[in-house]
């Protein structure tokens, strides 16, 4: 059975974009969700729209580059109304990605062409991944690898910001580049493996993890490993069972979810 | 090192609000002064100024004559009022001590780094508690491990925002204890804020009465007189010792 599924050449551009995906996602998920931030990529997903709808009028073959953009000026926006306003995010994040949406809607009136492409490109799935979103998927993973020296900073200020501004840590400029590679991220991710895999990809390793862990290491690593783990075994799983890949995979990190569950309370 | 701290004419806007204004006093190096005065007085907001993280809106504040933000981070180290952390953080008490040491979160602890936050575990009498999260800790407990990071850190200015919240009378004996201990090894200045008038009476080299502006300074031995502690809460308790000529009576003003 094995055989059959690492046979299958259609499988290996999704399986590596997923995976790089997975672990990239549930890395910045730890900080995502220590903050209370869970409907951040979700909202980000959403506001993707807008870029893409954006990127279709400019009649590119390839949304995804004004998308990226798009999505960095959203996040940044973000930072800067809730700096600003002091605004909670999670409200912050529910006007933007309405109006982000509204934006590309609007947009998208200025098109000849139907729009369902739009709607498509927000709903990838793994199984139709090309090599192209594998070195997109790549390129996020060298610059988050130059980014490493600042899990520790971010870390701190998931802990407690006030502290770690004490102790000199510009918390504000960690903030916008934390809230950047997200956008980046998720701009990506909701093209390889569409918005409903995006969104729990960002929340369900982590949530695993938290439960799991007793310390801060541990915890990004355990989210990055289920990250992994589950894209591997929900594409398996799809594989097999013929069901809709980025369903088998949230399918696998609910019951990973349910498993940390049992293992906190029982453990 | 020891640390003086110089304020000329300090003020601090919040916005359009005045939290802090006209403070001028200098507080010797090695004292341990504590911060008095009612809720809202600007007393919080003076120890962010001495941390560097707030500006003064007009005159200076300087720690040995630079200014707060160009003074060494890792010779000061803050106890915060609120415990602002969400109790389902995954961390151990061992990884806040070592924030004390290295001023970012630990991805893995050397271990020489292990061995000087059990030492100041260990000064603190929770050694036992090192690897045990921090969301299981109880208020007292949790506050002995921020003592104990300022105590891995060796800061020469210690910044302390009402530590005995949610302490029993045992718990804060043991705190200030500590805190003496530490002072006697590392000649640090303390500034605490509390709204204890028996810990000023009883701890402190020096009281700072705040509200907004400074109302008294001095040594603790010569005392805020009357006019002073009406000018600060508008009333003078009805055991302090001022009224009553005693001067080992407690009270408390909130």
């Amino acid at each position: 059975m094995t055989d059959g599924f690492f046979a299958s050449e259609i499988i290996w551009p999704g399986l590596c974009a997923g995976l790089l995906i997975g672990m990239l996602c549930a890395w910045y998920g730890v900080f995502v969700v220590q903050r209370g931030l869970g409907f951040l990529s979700a909202g980000l997903a959403h506001a993707a729209f807008g870029g893409v709808a954006l990127g279709l009028v400019l009649g590119l073959s390839q949304p995804l580059w004004v998308a990226l953009p798009f999505m960095v000026v959203v996040a940044i926006l973000l930072c800067v109304l809730r700096h600003k306003t002091g605004v909670r995010h999670d409200t912050l994040i529910g006007m933007l990605f309405s109006v982000s949406m509204a934006f590309g809607l609007i947009v998208l009136q200025y098109r000849d062409q139907l729009t369902s492409d739009a709607m498509s490109y927000l709903f990838g799935d793994l199984v139709f991944v090309q090599w192209s979103d594998v070195y997109l998927a790549l390129a996020l993973l060298l610059v988050t690898a130059a980014l490493l020296p600042m899990w520790s900073r971010w870390a701190y200020a998931s802990f407690d910001e006030e502290l770690a501004q004490a102790d000199r840590i510009d918390v504000k400029r960690d903030d916008y580049i934390l809230i950047i590679m997200i956008a980046l991220l998720v701009a990506a991710a909701v093209k390889i493996a569409g918005i409903i895999l995006c969104s729990a990809f960002f929340v369900i390793p982590p949530a695993c993890a938290v439960m799991l862990s007793r310390h801060f290491t541990q915890c990004t690593i355990y989210a990055v490993v289920i990250g992994a783990l589950s894209v591997f075994l929900g594409m398996y799983l799809s594989y097999y069972a013929d069901w809709p890949c980025g369903a088998a995979v949230v399918a696998v990190q609910a019951l990973c979810f349910v498993f940390s569950a049992m293992v906190k309370r029982f453990v | 090192m020891t640390v003086e701290i110089t304020c000329d004419n300090v003020s601090v806007k919040l916005g359009d609000f005045l939290a802090v204004s006209d403070l001028t006093c200098v507080i010797p190096a090695s004292s341990f002064c504590v911060i008095y005065g009612p809720n809202g007085a600007g007393k919080s907001t003076f120890l962010k100024l001495l941390q560097g993280v707030m500006p003064c809106s007009a005159g200076s504040v300087l720690l040995n004559k630079q200014e707060p933000n160009k003074f060494p981070a890792k010779d000061i180290a803050i106890v915060p009022q609120i415990k602002n952390f969400d109790r389902q953080f995954p961390a151990r008490a061992i990884d806040l001590v070592a924030t004390g040491l290295n001023r970012r979160w630990p991805w893995l602890l050397s271990t020489n780094a292990k061995q000087k936050c059990m030492q100041a575990l260990e000064d603190v009498g929770i050694a036992e508690l090192a690897e045990r999260s921090l969301g299981k800790l109880s208020g007292g407990e949790l506050q002995r491990v921020y003592v104990a990071r300022l105590m891995a850190r060796q800061a020469s200015l210690v910044l302390l925002d009402e530590p005995a919240t949610g302490m029993d009378v045992a718990a804060e004996k043991d705190l200030h204890r500590l805190l003496e201990n530490y002072q006697a090894q590392t000649q640090a200045t303390i500034l605490m804020i509390s709204h204890d008038w028996d810990t000023a009476q009883h701890h402190a080299s020096h009281v700072l009465l705040l509200n907004h502006s400074m109302r008294w300074f001095g040594v603790t031995e010569d005392g805020p007189n009357e006019e002073a502690m009406r000018n600060t809460f508008g009333h003078v308790g009805h055991h302090h010792p001022i009224q009553h000529g005693v001067h080992d009576e407690s009270c408390t003003h909130d």
